[in-house]
């Protein structure tokens, strides 16, 4: 199961427009190519899932799983229809030499087609690719899903459980209430076609009238965005490990994950290919490292720290430590 | 000047000196010791989180000299102030006057004193860069109040004056930031495809595991065509200073097992040479 599909279909109204949009406008004879970009677990095949639900009999899918070697799949893309969706366009990058033979194939392709594509990006992938390939300029319109709010993640989280939660407010967690988190404001500047994300800080300050208002439900998905990060993914999984424990949710049952990472560089450099390429098996990381770095002794020291997880021979990010593991390497600028 | 003089002679003049008693002399060994060890743990401790925050690391190591400065003038005040018992007006007269004893008698200690402060205002090179000073060539790891101390590739330790910053140029290869931009040469036979090679390089510098690359630290791959050979350069930033040469090494070796696989070979050095036969002896 791929890391997206647990989320189930976030708050990305703003997001859904934009590709709305540009659908119309290459109807209408101006083509906007379309990047689709998110964390891990953020929800963007769930997103794209809607659009191809929408203009079903125009549209081809392709999807990606693994690493691409060959340039076969531009055959597919050559019998397509007028829109090619292509998910999870980082498997057409491996980090090492020759291993940009395939993005450079599709963008040529890309770049003389006159399709229209929507494709969807690991951010941390994208953002490399922008430094050393400039991938950006290839594509019109770049729409980034940032992280939720409580409210937008309460919603999406508690309407795919058909039975009722009850929350409780327990007494450390009441406590409290004084906080400060980021919040995004959606921002399209002037004859720029790409909707930013101001980043925007959220000061809540207790308040003893306003504090009784605030419900033990509201505390608990408040708290559960600041840990996850408003990863919907995330914030998905912490859920359903506060509910494994108890079945009624006290506002401090979301428990923090504490990572104490660190590690040399062959270790870091490995997590941020497991990072950038969201599942990747141990064959492909072993081509990728190459010689240099014992690829076996790292992913173990990786999976013992409680870093990446296995599943079906594919190695990725455990959810509840993305963002320890993003807060690492980006200090360590292993990711950009 | 010689107005200033007699000012200064009289306004010492009313100093009251201590009587200098074992007790003293323990409290001035007490006073530096302590300054020692303050220096010391907090050196420690800015260096252990210097190292826990990569990206901030010179600006943290950078507040390693300044605490240094502080701690032994503060210490060295106490000192004074425990054999003499000044106002403000006979501080500062003492101070200049022993300030001007310094300048002439230790002029070298006072110049490396006054050039350990520009260091640290100006900031020509910081802890943690790499720098070319004189002959020597190596990593920053301490400013001192006398000299600053560089440790080279082939881990000697050298010590140089702090005054050299007056006297000679010094160059810093990255000048306060944790990347450094890395220059990599690679020559290949002039009959050889320098099209595919530059290819090669490029990509092995993008996929290394040290290279940073952003919009304000970008990296370029030249071909430069000699006689014999043509020359690859590839010009990227190191993700940190201190693996400017294992970057250079991985990406070297990349390079060449690359080269090798699509014909790509050195130049030649009988291509330079000519062969034994084809000289003539001038005419005796």
């Amino acid at each position: 199961m791929e890391p997206e599909d647990e989320a189930g279909l976030p708050q990305y109204q703003t997001e859904l427009e934009a590709i709305e949009e540009s659908i119309r406008n290459f109807e209408e004879g101006r083509r906007e190519n379309i990047a689709v970009i998110s964390e891990p677990f953020a929800g963007r095949g769930k997103l794209i899932d809607e659009i191809r639900k929408v203009h079903a009999d125009k549209i081809t899918s392709v999807r990606f799983n693994s690493t691409i070697t060959s340039s076969e799949f531009l055959s597919s893309l050559r019998e397509g229809k007028d829109i090619i969706i292509l998910e999870n366009c980082h498997f057409l990058v491996r980090r090492k030499i020759g291993g940009f033979d395939q993005i450079d194939a599709f963008l040529r392709y890309m770049a003389s087609s006159g399709q229209l594509f929507i494709t969807t990006w690991n951010s941390f992938a994208w953002s490399y690719l922008s430094a050393v390939i400039s991938i950006n300029s290839y594509f019109q319109r770049v729409v980034r899903l940032y992280p939720l709010g409580a409210e937008a993640l309460q919603s999406l989280i508690l309407s795919s459980y058909p039975y009722i939660i009850r929350f409780a407010e327990d007494r450390d967690a009441a406590r409290g209430g004084f906080s400060v988190s980021m919040k995004c404001i959606h921002l399209r500047l002037p004859f720029s076609s790409t909707v930013y994300c101001l980043p925007w800080p959220d000061i809540r300050v207790p308040h003893p009238l306003k504090r009784r208002k605030l419900k033990g439900k509201d505390l608990f998905f408040k708290r559960l965005a600041d840990i996850s990060g408003g990863n919907p993914g995330v914030a998905r999984r912490l859920f359903e490990l506060a509910l494994k424990s108890s079945p009624e949710l006290l506002v401090s049952a979301p428990e923090e994950p504490k990572y104490t990472i660190d590690l040399g560089v062959s270790d870091r450099f490995l997590l941020s290919l497991i990072l950038t390429m969201e599942s990747v098996a141990e064959d492909d990381l072993s081509e990728i490292a190459g010689p240099d770095i014992d690829v076996r002794k790292s992913l173990y020291l990786l999976s013992s720290s409680g870093l990446i997880t296995e599943e079906d021979g594919d190695y990725g990010i455990t959810p509840e430590a993305l963002k320890s593991v993003v807060q690492y390497l980006e200090l360590t600028r292993m990711v950009w | 000047m010689a107005d200033l003089l007699p000012n200064t002679t009289e306004s010492l003049a009313g100093l009251t000196f201590q009587d200098i008693s074992f007790g003293t002399v323990l409290y001035v060994a007490y006073v530096i010791i302590l300054a020692y060890i303050v220096v010391f743990i907090s050196s420690f401790l800015l260096r252990k989180l210097s190292e826990r925050l990569p990206t901030y690391r010179h600006p943290v190591t950078m507040l390693i000299p300044l605490v240094k400065i502080f701690v032994y003038f503060l210490a060295f005040y106490y000192i004074i102030i425990a054999f003499i018992q000044p106002n403000l007006t006979q501080l500062v007269a003492f101070f200049g006057l022993f300030g001007a004893a310094l300048g002439l008698g230790l002029k070298d200690l006072f110049a490396d004193i006054i050039g350990g402060i520009v260091i640290i205002i100006e900031k020509p090179y910081q802890i943690g860069d790499k720098i070319t000073i004189g002959e020597y060539y190596g990593e920053v790891t301490d400013i001192g109040i006398r000299s600053t101390k560089l440790v080279t590739p082939g881990d000697s330790v050298v010590s140089a004056p702090n005054y050299l910053i007056f006297s000679q140029s010094v160059s810093s290869a990255n000048a306060g930031n944790i990347s450094m931009m890395v220059i990599i040469d690679l020559f290949i036979d002039s009959r050889c495809e320098s099209g595919t090679a530059l290819k090669i390089l490029k990509e092995a510098v993008i996929s290394s595991k040290f290279v940073f690359v952003s919009e304000k630290f970008p990296f370029t791959v030249l071909v430069d065509d000699f006689p014999f050979y043509h020359r690859i350069r590839a010009k990227a930033y190191v993700n940190d200073l201190r693996d400017e040469f294992e970057f250079k090494s991985e990406v070297t070796r990349k390079a060449w097992i690359e080269f090798r696989k699509h014909g790509i070979r050195p130049p030649r050095m009988r291509d330079a040479i000519p062969e034994q036969g084809t000289l003539t002896a001038p005419p005796s």
